[in-house]
Formats: structure tokens, sequence, C-alpha cells
């Protein structure tokens, strides 16, 4: 029988274990936004003194062959291909994958693009399912629509790498808007080091309606109205400028997003293609990237950009959001699964060292510590260890100390951009604490749902519904 | 026994770091919102410059006094600052060269150069922005700096110093980048960009390039020759590059003399047709077709049609994939020797050519002539015929949904000849 004196034993043993892990957590952070500052800092310095418009002028500017792969997106898809056909950039290729759309996905694009259709002999050196058609527009040259056997993300970037004509794929998300500059400022620092970079990743915004967004003129960055939505952007500011900025400094960069990632062709190939055997295509191939690399000691480079180069849709309500976040936590842990004789290998360099330590313990067990850490929390309180005042002061601790690297990362790209009116700024800046009060409890939520998933071993998307409209003006 | 004591202390603790963690997120806050503020008032007064720039009282002065009309403002910027916005190349020029102007007024050359030489660490940006500030001014001496920059093992530096000198456009500048060019002291892309648009001509300084005894500088060189197709004998010295021991030269060779539009690119490329290297052969079919393609004769075009089609056989991807584009950039009235390759042992080759003539729309042509008073003549048929049956069950579809008119009762008698099934038959 467990006695009263074993639950305060344990309570202790789990408080000393969770402060060391909150240590190690808040050691870490510090260390990154450090270093995220530092190479945001000198991004931005060689941005100031880049003279994109030579860039622009140039005939020696390397191509880029876009994949954007699509999944019922009738709503979505044509502003999306609209904002990468408008991309300021030499020259460049959109292979839209419909990848068996059960909507009006083609039909919207036919009728758009005055689309026809067109038998197309391609070399499959990527497995990926059969081709139904393809689509060349009669008004725009550098369209190619492909339909395809529904096989998932990862097969429809495949069937678009097989299609590409181009060294570089821009593998971006058919629902995401991209700036006019997306590509320009992606390749403009490949470009310096064509030879070693093999993968590049930048930084999107969440927005509720992003073809909004996308019609803004006015290039001054706006917040949703919404509070959901304002939380999921800041958490993905947060993760790029504070998280992936370091990581690519100390080449570590360990997820080049599906949202937008520029890849080198020849290194995709010589892969085999993104796995559709994982949930998530992205994060796994940057796994994979390092391990071959590092393996072979072959020179490489995986950077991301401090760039914000596109908005992409979230979720507006709080089940979707689950939904979500559940899934981003499931692939995490099967790609860390699968990779995990990387963890702690010198071989591995920072990717074994800094990296995946990193994911395993800050990404995949946290469900773990912070169900252990509510449960000694309700646990101590229960049992007299804590009174009102140091629970109050816990809760208290957490809300201020987790908005600091939000204030950080918000400082970060202020500076780097400074494309937020002050009153946003504030109002991100007052969201900091209330993350954890309103908006965390939905991502441990969402991670402990995560973990089950995996564990259960699901393998399904879960694509949420678009959010309802609330603008009337159309595009 | 509940440990009263350890918990009290524990709290103390907690109130403690939540106390320190309150202050730094408050700390953090302000500092963001008066970090922002301190940069709308540098960015207010340069708005502030620009409007009494443009006043007429300030227009009507000569370039000289307009610095001092408004050195009221720019003595409000710190040097950093006015360092910055010279070296940012999104800003206006006027603006660049003002603050140039006033750096030199202010702080003094020796300053300056100073600046520009130091090698210190952690000054590489304030190198940076006071290269750019002697580019504008384009005082005595800033070549050497900017030599001695454009070799410089940091990338920033070096690339800093690849636009600056672009900017000053002038023969020594261009001399300058081209030995960094040979040296690949920087990647020599980003060079060749900046020397691919000097406005001055520099034809002269690259020729010698085309001798040298590094693969990447005839490379190089060849390329941006072809900027200068009028000058004289600049074709022929890249042409001499199509027996150029280094594929690369070879392709830039062909690929150039495309571009200066000159009569020897023709021949070259008809040569290196047979190029052992893949990419060279690529090359030189696209440049076959780029030339044919303006050729006014339809005899030329076929003519070099039919140099082109065996490549649609070719053992590569990348140059049977050159000669599918170039095949359909000849246009459609090169049919008959693009259909020879129907016949080929290939079935690369076969379908290739189906495509070809499917994108020119040859086979829509002979579809639509099916359903008239005046049908397609048997060579037209016979090679619709060929083309469907490689092109196979997709190449079908496709025609068909193109023809929002309907199928002709030909068409159907035909597919059911070669044993389509699917919903055109239905």
């Amino acid at each position: 029988m467990i006695t009263l004196p074993t639950l305060a034993a344990g309570a202790h043993v789990t408080v000393v274990v969770l402060s060391g892990y909150a240590a190690l957590l808040v050691l870490y952070t510090a260390v990154m936004l450090f270093v995220a500052a530092w190479e945001g800092h000198l991004r931005r310095r060689e941005q100031d003194v880049e003279d994109f418009d030579r860039v622009l002028a140039s005939r020696y500017t390397i191509p880029v062959s876009i994949i954007a792969p699509a999944y019922n997106e009738e709503g979505m898809v044509v502003p999306a291909v609209r904002s990468l056909l408008a991309q300021s950039y030499p020259e460049f290729e959109v292979i839209v994958v419909d990848d068996g759309s059960t909507d009006a996905t083609l039909a919207v694009l036919i009728e758009t693009f005055d689309l026809v259709p067109r038998q197309v002999f391609v070399r499959a050196r990527i497995p990926a399912k059969p081709v139904r058609m393809v689509y060349r527009s009669r008004t725009e040259p550098r369209l190619i629509v492909v339909v395809k056997e529904n096989g998932g993300k990862a097969d429809a970037l495949n069937c678009g790498a097989n299609l590409a004509r181009y060294r570089y794929l821009c593998c971006v998300d058919g629902d995401t808007m991209f700036t006019t500059d997306a590509l320009l400022l992606s390749m403009s620092l490949i470009v310096k080091d064509p030879g070693r970079i093999v993968a590049a990743a930048s930084m999107f915004g969440i927005s509720l309606e992003p073809e909004v967004a996308a019609r803004n003129a006015t290039h001054v960055a706006r917040l949703n109205a919404d509070l959901l939505g304002d939380f999921q952007h800041l958490d993905l500011v947060r993760a790029f400028v504070a998280y992936r900025m370091a990581w690519s400094r100390l080449s570590c960069m360990m997820c080049v997003s599906g949202g937008f990632g520029v890849w080198r062709r020849d290194v995709v190939v010589e892969l085999g293609g993104f796995s559709p055997s994982f949930t998530c295509e992205d994060i796994e191939m940057t796994f994979r990237i390092h391990e071959k690399m590092l393996r072979e000691e072959r020179p490489y480079r995986i950077i991301s950009l401090p760039n914000m180069i596109a908005q992409t849709e979230g979720p507006d309500n709080v089940r979707s959001l689950v939904s979500q976040r559940a899934r981003w936590q499931r692939v995490t842990m099967e790609t860390v699964w699968a990779y995990r004789h990387m963890l702690g290998r010198r071989r591995y360099a920072a990717v074994g060292l800094l990296g995946l330590p990193y994911y395993l313990l800050f990404e995949c067990l946290a469900p773990v510590f912070q169900v252990a850490a509510i449960v000694t929390l309700v646990l101590a309180a229960w049992l007299g260890m804590m009174g009102w005042i140091g629970y109050l002061a816990f809760i208290g601790l957490m809300t201020f100390g987790m908005a600091i690297p939000t204030t950080v990362a918000v400082l970060l790209h202020d500076v780097g951009y400074r494309d937020y009116g002050r009153r946003d700024l504030v109002r991100m800046l007052l969201l900091g604490p209330l993350d954890f009060v309103l908006y965390r409890p939905i991502l441990i939520w969402a991670g402990f749902v995560g973990t089950w998933q995996f564990l259960r071993k699901e393998k399904g998307w879960d694509k949420f519904d678009r959010n309802v409209r609330r603008s009337t003006s159309d595009a | 026994m509940i440990p009263q004591a350890a918990g009290r202390s524990v709290e103390q603790l907690l109130f403690l770091a939540f106390g320190i963690t309150c202050v730094l997120w408050l700390g953090a806050s302000i500092f963001v919102l008066l970090n922002r503020m301190l940069y709308d008032r540098t960015g207010g007064r340069l708005r502030m410059l620009a409007r009494r720039m443009t006043t007429d009282e300030v227009l009507r002065l000569a370039p000289d006094e307009r610095l001092a009309a408004v050195r009221g403002i720019l003595v409000r910027l710190s040097r950093r600052e006015v360092y910055r916005v010279t070296a940012d190349t999104e800003l206006p020029a006027w603006l660049t060269a003002l603050c140039a102007t006033y750096s030199l007024d202010r702080w003094g050359l020796a300053q300056i150069v100073r600046d520009a030489a130091s090698h210190r660490r952690g000054r590489k940006w304030r190198r940076i922005a006071a290269l750019f500030t002697l580019g504008e001014l384009r005082t005595e001496g800033v070549h050497e700096l900017l030599e001695q920059a454009v070799r410089d093992p940091d990338p920033d530096v070096a690339g800093a110093a690849v636009t600056v000198l672009r900017r000053l456009e002038d023969r020594r500048a261009a001399g300058i980048l081209i030995t960094a060019l040979r040296e690949e002291s920087y990647p020599p892309s980003r060079i060749a960009t900046q020397l691919d648009q000097f406005a001055i001509p520099i034809d002269d300084l690259l020729l010698p390039l085309l001798a040298d005894p590094r693969p990447n500088a005839r490379y190089w060189g060849a390329s941006l020759l072809g900027h200068y197709p009028g000058f004289l004998g600049v074709a022929e010295r890249v042409a001499a590059l199509e027996k150029d021991e280094y594929p690369g030269a070879r392709k830039t060779a062909v690929t150039t003399l495309a571009r200066m539009d000159v009569v020897i690119a023709l021949p070259v490329a008809i040569r290196l047709l047979a190029d052992p290297v893949p990419y060279v052969r690529a090359a030189a079919i696209r440049t076959v077709a780029a030339r044919g393609a303006q050729a006014h004769e339809e005899s030329v075009r076929r003519d070099l049609a039919a140099r082109l089609t065996p490549a649609l056989a070719d053992r590569d991807w990348d140059v049977r994939f050159a000669a599918k584009e170039s095949l359909e950039h000849l246009g459609p009235g090169v049919w008959r020797e693009v259909a020879e390759a129907l016949e080929s042992a290939d079935a690369f080759a076969r379908n290739g050519a189906a495509e070809v003539l499917q994108n020119t729309g040859v086979l829509d042509r002979v579809i639509a002539e099916m359903g008239t008073d005046t049908p397609p003549d048997a060579l037209a048929m016979r090679v619709l015929e060929r083309a469907l049956n490689e092109g196979g069950a997709g190449m079908v579809d496709a025609a068909v949904a193109r023809r929002p008119a309907g199928v002709p009762p030909a068409l159907v008698a035909l597919l059911e000849r070669l044993r389509f099934t699917g919903p055109v038959l239905a």
C-alpha cells in the first residue's frame, strides 16, 4: 500500500528530476537564443548589402522548379499558385501535383489557367504513384499541373521531382501564400555556396486567411484578430527565429519545413526521394540527409533563412489544432525513433550531439515531463508540500519564464524586419505570458495525443477543414 | 512525515524565481518597444531628410550646397547609422551618395580609410560600410582596398567588394573582378553576375580568359563574352573553344555563340552534336534549334530537324529531353522529320516523337481534319496512328480531352483498330 511518506518521497524525486529537466531546457533555450540572435544579425546585414537588383537581372541565377502538392485544395490552390507564379525570380517553373483530389481542385485550375491535357513521358527516377494526366497552361508557360493517383504528400513531391527540369526543387504546400521575393531571398544565399548547401528552409507565418494577408500591398504585417491564430503565429516565429536560426548556425538544422523548403534535386534523387512511410516527409528527409552526409563524411550544409516568406493557414478551432499538432508530435517521434542510432554519436557531430538530443528530450519526451509536472503539482498541493503562495509563484514562474523566449523571438524578428506596427508588437508581447495558461495546455494535450498515436503506429494525415472566411472581399 | 521546512524553502525559491522572471520579461518587453521607437526615430529623420531634399529650395542649390542644407538632420544620426544607410543597397542612390559625402565631411577620409582597411574581428560590417562609402566617393586608393577585400577569406567582405567594384564601373575595377574570377576567391557566378552588367565594354579584358590554363576561367570568359556579339574577332575566339579539352568550355562556347546570334553558331553546334559529353550535346541541340527557329525557309528547319531527330534515341536522358524540346521549338512544319523517329527501334525515341507531335499540335490538326470534307492524307493518318500507338492510352485520352467538339467517327474507328479501350469508345 502507498503511504503518504512514500508519496511525498516520490513527489520529491519527481520535483528534482523535473527541476533538472527545466534547468536543462532553460540553459538550452538561452544558448539557442544567443546563437539565433547572432545568426539573425549576420543574415540581416548580409541582406542589407546584397545587390538583389543585380541578382534579379542576372542570367547566372540558378533556375528552380517549384513543386506544390495539392489535395482537395479547391479553395486555396488558385491564390497559392498565383502567388508562386508572381515570384520575382528570373527563371522558374511551377509544378502543381494534384494528388488525386476528390473535390474541384483540378477543375478550378483548368478554368483559371486555361489548362490543356498532354501526355508527357518522364524519367521516373524516384518511385511514385502513376500519373493520370499532365496539363500545360495556354496562358502561363511556366505552369505544369500533374494529376496522379492519391499517394500522400511525399509521393506527390516525388512525382513532381520526376517532372522537374531544374537543379533545385522548392517544395511548398499547395495552400500557402508566398511573398514575391521568397525564391529570390532563398536562392541568393544558396548561390553563394551551391556546392555545399543541399537544403534551405525559411520562416512562414500563420494566418487564418492567408490569401487576405497576401493581398495586403502595404508590406506591413498584421496579426490575426483571433487569439488562437496569433498564438500559432507566435509559436512559429519562436520556433523559426529562436531555434532554427541557431540550428542553422550550429550545423544541426533538423527540419526543413514542408511549407517552404529548397532542396538540391541530385541529393533528393540520390536518397531515393521523399519517404511515404512516414507521416510527414520534411523532417524525415532532413534527418536522412544529415545521416548520409555525415556517415559518408561529405561536405554539406542545411541552412535556415531569417525571412518570413509566406503565410499558411492555421486551424481556427482547438479540435483541428490538436489534430494538427498531434500529427507533428507523431512524426517527430517516428523520425527520432528511426534515426535513434545517431543519438550521442560523435560521428554525427552537432546533429547527434545537439539536435537529436533536443528533439528527444524537449519534443518527444516533453509530454511525459509535462504530465509528470501537472501530476506532481497536484500531488504537492494535496500533500500540503506547497502552499497557495508557492503554487501561484510556480504558475507565475512558468508563465513569465516561458514568455521570455517569445519576447526575445519577437525582438529578433522586429530588429530584422520592422514589419509589424507598434500596436501588434505590444499585442505579441502581451500574448507571451498568456501562452502558458491559454495555449500551452492545448499543445500539451496534443503532444499527449500524438504520443499515443505514435505508440499505436497510426499514420493518418488528419487534414483540418478549411477555416470559415470572415473576409467578404474577393480577390 | 511531510517535510514542511523544505516545502517552505522551495516556496521561497519559487517566489524569488517568479520575481526574477517577471522582471526579466518586463525588461525584455520594454527593450523591444524602446528599440522600435529608436528605429522609428531614425526612420523619421530619414523621411524628414527625403522631404527636405525634394523641396524646391534645396533642389535649386548646387549639389555641394545641398549637404549644408540638410546637415542639421544628418548630424543627429550616429556614425553607425550613417554607415549603415550608405551600405544599404535597397535605399535610393541619392541618399547613399548624400550619406557618403556627409561621412567624408564629418569623420574625414583618413578615418573612413582606416575603417575600410581594418581586419579586426567584430569590425567587419564597419569595414564593409566604409568600402561602400569610399566606392560612392570614388576616392583615390579605393581600388587597392577593394582588391584586398575581394580576396578576403570572409565571404561577406569579398561579396561587398564585388558589389562596390561593379558600382565603380571602370576598367580597373573590371580588371580586379576578372582576376578574382580567375582565382575564384569568391563564387565565380556572383562575380560574373556583376561583370555581366558592366555598362562599359570590357571585351578586351575578358578575351585573355579564353586562353587561361584554368578551365573555369575559360568557361566564364566565354560566357561573359556573349555580351559582345558585334565586337571584332570575339565570336571567332569563342568558337575556337569547341575543341577545348574541358567540356564546360565547349558547352559555353556553343551557348554563347547562340546568344551572340552569329552565323558561326550553327556549324559549331552541328559539330558538337557528336560530342562525347551529354551536356555538351544537349547544349548543341538547343543551339541548333534556336538557330533553326529563326530561319525563314522551312527547308532549313526541316534539314536541322532531321539532324536533331536521332537525338531522341540518345543514350542520355537529358539529351533526349533537349531534343524533344528543341524539335518542339522548330514548330509543326518539321513533323515529317520527327515522324521518322516513330519507326525507331528505341522505345524512348518513339514515344518522344509522339510527344513532340502532340505538343506541336500536329495530332490535333490531323484529328480535326478527320471530321471535315478534306480528310488527311494517308501519310498523316499513318503518323497519327503510329503516334497514338506509341503515346498510349494517356495520349489518346489527352487528345480526346482537348476536343470539346467531340470525337470524329474516323478517330473512333482508328482507336478500335488500335484496340484502345476507355471512355472515348464507350
